[in-house]
């Protein structure tokens, strides 16, 4: 009956999520509705793939991206975030700002973060955002550098204006803990 | 010994049997953690922001790239005896120790299996049983309120990821065998989704599964309720270092030092026997040495419990000359170190030699519960 009830409870909560998002989801169709005026739109697609250590005929380690659906602890997973401009009108120069948290149960891998034609900084808080060398962490109650694992979130400014049917990716990998 | 002094509650002369090895401390060892739990589901989200003609828009959100994270199975079972387990040839009931620790990320139950024929050693020990620490008293205890008897495939203990279970093997020791052979007892712990879908807990059976092999949806629920993760074979079921067993082994002894402690008497305040703040209980640990050769340094400890008050001048040794038995005389720096150490709470009896076959050495102490 415990686990009856504590099922009920949770299909529940689930259900309440379900109708907080759909109302987010509204809210957001709304907005973008709103702002129709300007035609142009930028969409984003986010991916997952998984990072493979192989050995190849030649004996050696090789790496390879393989679908997701099956990852456990230690592994590397590669996110893809693809923008595109579905609208009609030039989206300015500089102004496509993409920034992506790190999912929670990961780590940020050092050096993996790309975006063709983007700067790339980083945070440690979600807020503010900087390069590696300007970002500090408190550990043990003295201020250090901050480390890979220690971000919270990545930012791509994308420098170029992005055209009508125009398209970019970026791209970053964590390690799953 | 602690665990003794906690079985007070059961009021006249349960006897409870430990073995103690002297010097040596238990090496409990440590193991990788488990990471993020089976089941989890990772998501990820991206948001833009852009501007058209100087005019920021409302920015966008992606899609949720999401995944699943897979049951990973592994297991580590370590020898908690620090070394060969000393006993007499021939001998009934001696008993080896292991943790087996679920260091994958979901949760599982485990088969565990003792293997006696292992190459390496002189003689083969005959396993009698294995048995589950249970009733949270360390060191193995049979009958009423003791440790649970093991049953491949019906108490097979059930771990959530990091989650630990003490195991102890008993075997009979045949005889005669020369000193210091050695027999070896190998535990492994197979995790039953591995045994449940290969077919086998042997690994040496080519249907056991390689690091890397995955049961399609036989791992833990994800955390929405909605399916089974995949099961994945971890690395401590790597072929060249099988982390999910492990080998422990006896050695036969020249001399060898068993313990056993009972609370022979209780008297509370009431002239009653019950046990109340107040109530005086009358310990007696028996020393016994058996085979061939001498005990050497041989030194018994027993801590007492915080809710244990040693009663000043009680303790009692059969086998010492009269006078270096009291209490009163402990010191580092005394003349016979055998005493109640106050600072440490503990009763140090230091008996020196002993021959095997001497008579039986009887400790007796009393204590007071505060």
């Amino acid at each position: 009956m415990t686990h009856f009830d504590k099922d009920k409870t949770m299909r529940i909560s689930r259900m309440l999520g379900a109708v907080r998002l759909f109302v987010i989801t509204t809210f957001l169709i709304g907005a973008t509705a709103a702002s129709a005026t300007a035609t142009a739109q930028v969409t984003l697609e986010n991916s997952v793939q998984k990072v493979e250590t192989f050995v190849n005929e030649a004996g050696e380690p090789q790496r390879r991206l393989v679908d997701a659906d099956s990852v456990v602890p230690g592994d590397e997973l590669r996110y893809t975030i693809t923008f595109s401009n579905d609208g009609g009108e030039t989206v300015d120069a500089g102004s496509v700002v993409i920034t992506n948290p790190i999912p929670d149960e990961t780590e940020y891998l050092d050096g993996t973060a790309f975006g063709s034609g983007t700067d790339i900084v980083y945070s440690v808080d979600g807020e503010s955002f900087a390069a590696p060398d300007a970002l500090t962490t408190v550990r043990e109650g003295v201020e250090a550098p901050a480390m890979a694992k220690d971000y919270q979130s990545i930012r791509w400014v994308f420098r170029p204006a992005l055209e009508p049917g125009e398209t970019g990716n970026v791209s970053f990998s964590v390690r799953l803990k | 010994m602690q665990a003794a002094n906690e079985k007070r509650q059961k009021p006249v002369a349960r006897e409870c049997v430990a073995w103690l090895f002297v010097g040596a401390l238990f090496a409990a060892g440590s193991v990788q953690a488990a990471g993020t739990l089976a089941g989890r589901e990772i998501l990820n989200t991206a948001q833009a922001s852009f501007e058209v003609g100087g005019i920021p828009q409302t920015p966008v959100l992606s899609n949720s790239a999401q995944t699943f994270v897979d049951e990973l199975v592994d297991a580590v079972v370590v020898n908690d005896n620090g070394g060969p387990v000393a006993v007499s040839s021939p001998q009934n009931g001696a008993i080896l120790q292991f943790t087996l620790t679920n260091t994958g990320n979901g949760d599982e139950s485990f088969r565990l299996i003792a293997n006696e024929v292992v190459g390496g050693d002189v003689f083969n020990p005959t396993l009698v049983a294995i048995h589950l620490e249970s009733n949270g008293v360390p060191g193995l205890q049979t009958g009423v309120g003791g440790d649970t008897s093991y049953v491949a495939g019906g108490n097979d203990p059930l771990l959530a990821a990091d989650g630990t279970q003490v195991i102890y093997v008993e075997s009979n020791i045949p005889g005669p065998q020369p000193a210091n052979a050695d027999g070896i007892v190998e535990l492994r712990a197979v995790a039953n989704t591995i045994f449940v879908n290969s077919g086998t807990d042997d690994p040496n059976n080519a249907a056991f599964p390689a690091v890397g092999d995955f049961y399609p949806g036989q791992g833990d629920i994800d955390e929405n309720g909605g399916a089974n993760v995949n099961a994945v074979v971890g690395t401590s079921h790597d072929p060249g270092n099988r982390l999910f067993l492990t080998p422990g082994s006896y050695r036969v002894s020249e001399a060898v030092v068993a313990l056993a402690k009972s609370a022979i008497a209780v008297v509370d305040p009431f002239g009653g026997a019950t046990l109340v703040p107040g109530s005086v209980i009358t310990y007696q640990i028996d020393v016994t040495v058996s085979g061939s050769g001498n005990a050497e340094a041989l030194v018994i400890s027993d801590p007492l419990p915080g809710d244990l008050e040693y009663l000043p001048g009680s303790l009692s040794v059969s086998a010492l000359p009269v006078g270096e038995e009291s209490d009163d005389d402990f010191t580092p720096a005394g003349t016979d170190n055998t005493g109640f150490d106050g600072t440490t709470q503990t009763i140090t009896v230091n008996l020196d030699a002993v021959s095997g076959g001497s008579p039986v050495i009887n400790i007796t102490f009393q204590s007071t519960i505060r």
